[in-house]
Protein backbone atom coordinates (compact mmCIF):
# COMPACT_ATOMS: atom_id res chain seq x y z
CA UNK A 1 0.00 0.00 0.00
CA UNK A 2 1.75 3.45 -0.70
CA UNK A 3 1.16 5.98 1.85
CA UNK A 4 -0.24 9.77 1.29
CA UNK A 5 2.14 11.76 3.13
CA UNK A 6 1.41 16.09 3.96
CA UNK A 7 4.63 18.20 4.12
CA UNK A 8 3.09 21.25 6.37
CA UNK A 9 5.86 24.42 5.59
CA UNK A 10 5.42 28.18 5.14
CA UNK A 11 9.37 28.00 3.11
CA UNK A 12 8.83 26.50 -0.48
CA UNK A 13 12.40 25.88 0.24
CA UNK A 14 11.73 23.86 3.06
CA UNK A 15 8.83 22.24 2.13
CA UNK A 16 10.73 20.92 -1.41
CA UNK A 17 13.78 19.72 0.87
CA UNK A 18 11.32 17.59 2.88
CA UNK A 19 9.69 16.57 -0.60
CA UNK A 20 13.13 15.60 -1.34
CA UNK A 21 14.16 13.58 0.81
CA UNK A 22 11.17 11.59 1.74
CA UNK A 23 11.39 10.61 -2.24
CA UNK A 24 14.99 9.79 -1.35
CA UNK A 25 14.13 7.55 1.95
CA UNK A 26 13.03 4.41 -0.10
CA UNK A 27 9.17 4.87 2.15
CA UNK A 28 6.25 3.52 -0.35
CA UNK A 29 5.17 6.92 -1.13
CA UNK A 30 2.12 7.25 -3.25
CA UNK A 31 1.52 11.02 -3.12
CA UNK A 32 2.50 13.86 -1.58
CA UNK A 33 0.75 16.41 -0.77
CA UNK A 34 1.66 19.85 0.46
CA UNK A 35 0.20 23.15 2.75
CA UNK A 36 1.54 26.48 3.56
CA UNK A 37 0.37 26.71 6.90
CA UNK A 38 -1.76 24.34 9.52
CA UNK A 39 -5.16 25.83 8.26
CA UNK A 40 -4.63 24.85 5.07
CA UNK A 41 -3.13 21.46 6.70
CA UNK A 42 -6.63 20.92 8.05
CA UNK A 43 -8.30 21.36 5.21
CA UNK A 44 -6.47 19.06 3.42
CA UNK A 45 -6.78 16.40 6.23
CA UNK A 46 -10.67 17.20 6.36
CA UNK A 47 -10.56 16.47 2.88
CA UNK A 48 -9.04 13.56 2.37
CA UNK A 49 -7.15 10.47 3.68
CA UNK A 50 -3.11 11.28 4.80
CA UNK A 51 -1.16 8.71 6.38
CA UNK A 52 1.33 11.00 8.45
CA UNK A 53 1.72 14.67 8.57
CA UNK A 54 5.05 16.23 8.46
CA UNK A 55 4.94 20.12 9.87
CA UNK A 56 7.31 22.46 10.81
CA UNK A 57 6.30 24.93 13.25
CA UNK A 58 6.87 28.66 12.99
CA UNK A 59 4.46 29.19 9.98
CA UNK A 60 1.99 32.45 9.67
CA UNK A 61 -1.74 32.23 9.83
CA UNK A 62 -1.75 28.89 12.08
CA UNK A 63 1.32 27.54 13.37
CA UNK A 64 2.75 23.68 14.02
CA UNK A 65 1.25 23.89 17.54
CA UNK A 66 -2.33 26.08 16.63
CA UNK A 67 -2.52 22.69 14.17
CA UNK A 68 -1.83 19.84 15.98
CA UNK A 69 -3.97 21.39 18.96
CA UNK A 70 -7.08 21.85 16.27
CA UNK A 71 -6.70 18.12 15.29
CA UNK A 72 -6.70 16.85 18.59
CA UNK A 73 -10.64 18.32 18.83
CA UNK A 74 -11.08 15.61 15.87
CA UNK A 75 -11.73 12.22 16.22
CA UNK A 76 -10.63 11.04 12.98
CA UNK A 77 -7.55 13.82 13.03
CA UNK A 78 -6.30 12.88 16.19
CA UNK A 79 -5.25 9.48 14.84
CA UNK A 80 -3.08 10.29 12.57
CA UNK A 81 0.08 10.92 13.17
CA UNK A 82 2.57 14.30 13.23
CA UNK A 83 5.95 14.35 12.82
CA UNK A 84 7.60 18.17 13.64
CA UNK A 85 10.16 18.91 11.13
CA UNK A 86 11.97 22.17 12.40
CA UNK A 87 14.69 24.45 13.36
CA UNK A 88 13.83 24.64 16.70
CA UNK A 89 15.79 21.98 18.94
CA UNK A 90 15.21 23.42 22.71
CA UNK A 91 14.31 20.20 24.83
CA UNK A 92 11.33 21.97 26.74
CA UNK A 93 10.04 22.81 23.30
CA UNK A 94 10.43 19.15 21.85
CA UNK A 95 8.51 18.07 25.16
CA UNK A 96 5.63 20.23 25.40
CA UNK A 97 4.80 19.54 21.49
CA UNK A 98 5.11 15.68 22.57
CA UNK A 99 2.72 15.88 25.51
CA UNK A 100 0.23 17.91 22.76
CA UNK A 101 0.63 14.33 20.99
CA UNK A 102 3.28 15.05 18.36
CA UNK A 103 4.44 11.70 17.54
CA UNK A 104 7.90 12.53 16.68
CA UNK A 105 10.52 15.53 16.83
CA UNK A 106 13.16 15.76 13.67
CA UNK A 107 14.90 18.39 14.00
CA UNK A 108 17.01 20.13 10.93
CA UNK A 109 19.48 19.19 8.67
CA UNK A 110 17.88 15.83 8.60
CA UNK A 111 18.67 12.97 6.18
CA UNK A 112 16.20 10.27 4.31
CA UNK A 113 17.48 7.30 6.26
CA UNK A 114 16.04 9.51 9.49
CA UNK A 115 12.65 9.96 7.82
CA UNK A 116 12.65 6.81 7.29
CA UNK A 117 13.21 5.71 10.56
CA UNK A 118 10.89 7.47 12.09
CA UNK A 119 8.28 8.05 9.14
CA UNK A 120 7.88 4.16 8.45
CA UNK A 121 7.99 3.19 11.99
CA UNK A 122 4.86 5.69 12.45
CA UNK A 123 3.65 4.07 9.29
CA UNK A 124 3.76 0.57 10.23
CA UNK A 125 2.16 1.19 13.49
CA UNK A 126 -0.44 2.69 12.29
CA UNK A 127 -1.25 -0.18 9.54
CA UNK A 128 -1.14 -2.48 12.37
CA UNK A 129 -4.35 -0.21 14.04
CA UNK A 130 -6.20 0.41 11.33
CA UNK A 131 -8.67 -3.10 10.81
CA UNK B 1 21.47 38.30 30.81
CA UNK B 2 21.49 35.74 28.40
CA UNK B 3 25.08 34.92 27.40
CA UNK B 4 26.05 34.86 23.65
CA UNK B 5 27.67 31.41 22.14
CA UNK B 6 31.33 32.25 21.82
CA UNK B 7 32.46 33.36 18.11
CA UNK B 8 34.44 30.45 17.75
CA UNK B 9 31.43 28.49 18.53
CA UNK B 10 29.51 30.48 16.15
CA UNK B 11 31.94 29.71 13.85
CA UNK B 12 31.49 26.15 14.07
CA UNK B 13 28.34 25.75 14.12
CA UNK B 14 28.28 27.79 10.97
CA UNK B 15 30.62 25.61 9.42
CA UNK B 16 29.42 22.47 10.50
CA UNK B 17 25.67 23.02 9.64
CA UNK B 18 26.34 24.97 6.04
CA UNK B 19 28.22 21.87 5.30
CA UNK B 20 26.36 19.82 6.83
CA UNK B 21 22.85 20.83 4.96
CA UNK B 22 24.15 22.24 2.06
CA UNK B 23 27.22 21.46 1.34
CA UNK B 24 29.03 24.17 1.55
CA UNK B 25 32.63 24.53 3.12
CA UNK B 26 33.75 27.55 4.64
CA UNK B 27 36.50 28.88 6.78
CA UNK B 28 36.93 32.29 9.07
CA UNK B 29 37.96 35.41 6.88
CA UNK B 30 39.72 38.31 7.84
CA UNK B 31 38.17 40.32 4.96
CA UNK B 32 35.26 42.16 5.63
CA UNK B 33 31.81 42.97 3.59
CA UNK B 34 32.87 46.05 2.10
CA UNK B 35 33.34 45.02 -1.48
CA UNK B 36 30.53 42.24 -1.91
CA UNK B 37 28.70 44.44 -4.43
CA UNK B 38 25.22 42.63 -3.27
CA UNK B 39 23.96 40.62 -0.52
CA UNK B 40 20.82 38.29 0.55
CA UNK B 41 20.34 39.07 4.22
CA UNK B 42 18.04 37.04 6.37
CA UNK B 43 16.99 37.89 9.86
CA UNK B 44 15.50 35.73 12.48
CA UNK B 45 14.92 36.37 16.47
CA UNK B 46 15.81 34.56 19.32
CA UNK B 47 13.19 34.78 21.48
CA UNK B 48 14.64 33.79 24.82
CA UNK B 49 15.14 35.90 28.06
CA UNK B 50 16.17 38.80 25.92
CA UNK B 51 15.56 39.39 22.20
CA UNK B 52 18.68 38.70 19.95
CA UNK B 53 18.61 38.40 16.61
CA UNK B 54 20.68 36.57 14.12
CA UNK B 55 21.83 37.85 10.98
CA UNK B 56 22.61 35.25 8.06
CA UNK B 57 24.44 37.55 5.11
CA UNK B 58 25.67 36.04 1.85
CA UNK B 59 27.47 37.01 -1.34
CA UNK B 60 24.28 37.23 -3.86
CA UNK B 61 25.75 34.22 -5.77
CA UNK B 62 26.11 31.83 -2.56
CA UNK B 63 22.53 31.92 -2.48
CA UNK B 64 21.98 30.68 -5.41
CA UNK B 65 24.36 28.04 -4.36
CA UNK B 66 22.84 27.26 -1.24
CA UNK B 67 19.39 27.09 -2.88
CA UNK B 68 20.89 24.35 -5.51
CA UNK B 69 22.50 22.47 -2.91
CA UNK B 70 19.58 22.21 -0.64
CA UNK B 71 17.14 21.39 -3.74
CA UNK B 72 19.27 18.99 -5.48
CA UNK B 73 18.94 21.23 -8.61
CA UNK B 74 21.70 22.56 -11.14
CA UNK B 75 22.81 26.10 -10.07
CA UNK B 76 22.92 27.22 -13.15
CA UNK B 77 18.89 26.61 -13.87
CA UNK B 78 15.84 29.07 -12.99
CA UNK B 79 14.82 27.39 -10.46
CA UNK B 80 17.79 27.69 -8.04
CA UNK B 81 18.20 31.50 -9.28
CA UNK B 82 14.33 31.70 -8.13
CA UNK B 83 14.24 29.86 -4.56
CA UNK B 84 18.08 31.58 -3.62
CA UNK B 85 16.01 34.12 -1.05
CA UNK B 86 14.19 31.25 0.11
CA UNK B 87 17.43 28.72 0.74
CA UNK B 88 19.25 32.18 2.40
CA UNK B 89 16.08 32.43 4.70
CA UNK B 90 15.89 28.33 4.95
CA UNK B 91 19.86 28.25 6.30
CA UNK B 92 19.03 31.25 8.64
CA UNK B 93 16.71 29.41 10.41
CA UNK B 94 18.40 26.17 10.72
CA UNK B 95 21.26 28.38 12.16
CA UNK B 96 19.36 30.11 14.60
CA UNK B 97 17.87 26.59 15.91
CA UNK B 98 21.28 25.27 16.62
CA UNK B 99 22.16 28.64 18.30
CA UNK B 100 19.48 28.85 20.13
CA UNK B 101 19.92 25.14 22.01
CA UNK B 102 23.14 27.48 23.10
CA UNK B 103 21.00 30.11 24.52
CA UNK B 104 19.02 27.60 26.74
CA UNK B 105 21.27 27.63 29.69
CA UNK B 106 18.74 30.56 31.18
CA UNK B 107 15.70 28.97 30.02
CA UNK B 108 13.16 28.11 26.97
CA UNK B 109 14.08 30.06 23.66
CA UNK B 110 11.71 30.19 20.05
CA UNK B 111 13.03 31.61 17.36
CA UNK B 112 10.83 33.36 14.41
CA UNK B 113 9.78 33.62 11.11
CA UNK B 114 13.25 34.65 8.85
CA UNK B 115 12.66 38.02 7.41
CA UNK B 116 14.87 38.79 4.08
CA UNK B 117 15.83 41.62 2.34
CA UNK B 118 18.86 42.48 -0.06
CA UNK B 119 21.17 44.63 1.07
CA UNK B 120 25.02 45.91 -0.73
CA UNK B 121 28.33 44.41 1.39
CA UNK B 122 28.94 47.61 2.85
CA UNK B 123 25.78 48.40 3.89
CA UNK B 124 25.33 45.08 5.99
CA UNK B 125 29.32 45.14 7.25
CA UNK B 126 28.52 48.26 8.55
CA UNK B 127 25.60 47.03 10.42
CA UNK B 128 27.49 44.07 12.00
CA UNK B 129 30.31 46.73 13.45
CA UNK B 130 27.76 46.90 16.75
CA UNK B 131 27.44 43.10 16.76
CA UNK B 132 27.82 41.03 20.01
CA UNK B 133 29.62 37.96 18.11
CA UNK B 134 30.42 38.32 14.43
CA UNK B 135 31.93 35.67 12.05
CA UNK B 136 33.19 37.06 8.57
CA UNK B 137 33.66 33.91 6.49
CA UNK B 138 34.94 32.53 2.87
CA UNK B 139 33.93 29.43 1.10
CA UNK B 140 36.57 27.41 -0.65
CA UNK B 141 35.41 29.23 -3.69
CA UNK B 142 35.84 32.85 -2.42
CA UNK B 143 32.30 33.72 -2.13
CA UNK B 144 31.85 35.72 1.28
CA UNK B 145 29.11 35.44 4.28
CA UNK B 146 28.79 36.34 7.75
CA UNK B 147 27.02 35.27 10.54
CA UNK B 148 26.08 37.72 13.30
CA UNK B 149 24.13 37.63 16.62
CA UNK B 150 22.84 41.12 17.73
CA UNK B 151 21.50 41.91 20.99
CA UNK B 152 17.69 42.78 20.93
CA UNK B 153 16.14 43.53 17.53
CA UNK B 154 18.18 46.14 16.11
CA UNK B 155 20.44 45.64 13.06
Amino acid sequence: MSYRILVVDDSPVSRRMVRRAVEMSGLDVGEIIEASNGKEALAAIANSWVDVVLADINMPVMNGAEMVAEMAKTDFMSVTPVVIISSEQGKERMEAMKAMGVSAYLPKPFRPEQIKEVVGGLLRERKGAVP
Amino acid sequence: MSEAPSEEKLIEIAARLLAEAAFVFVEPSQAGLGKVESMRVARVAIEGSEAWQLIFAVDTNLGRELAANLLGLDESTEEAGKSSADAVGEMANILAGALAVEFTQSGPCRIGIPSLSFEPGAKIGAALATAERKANLVTENGTHLAVALMRGGAA
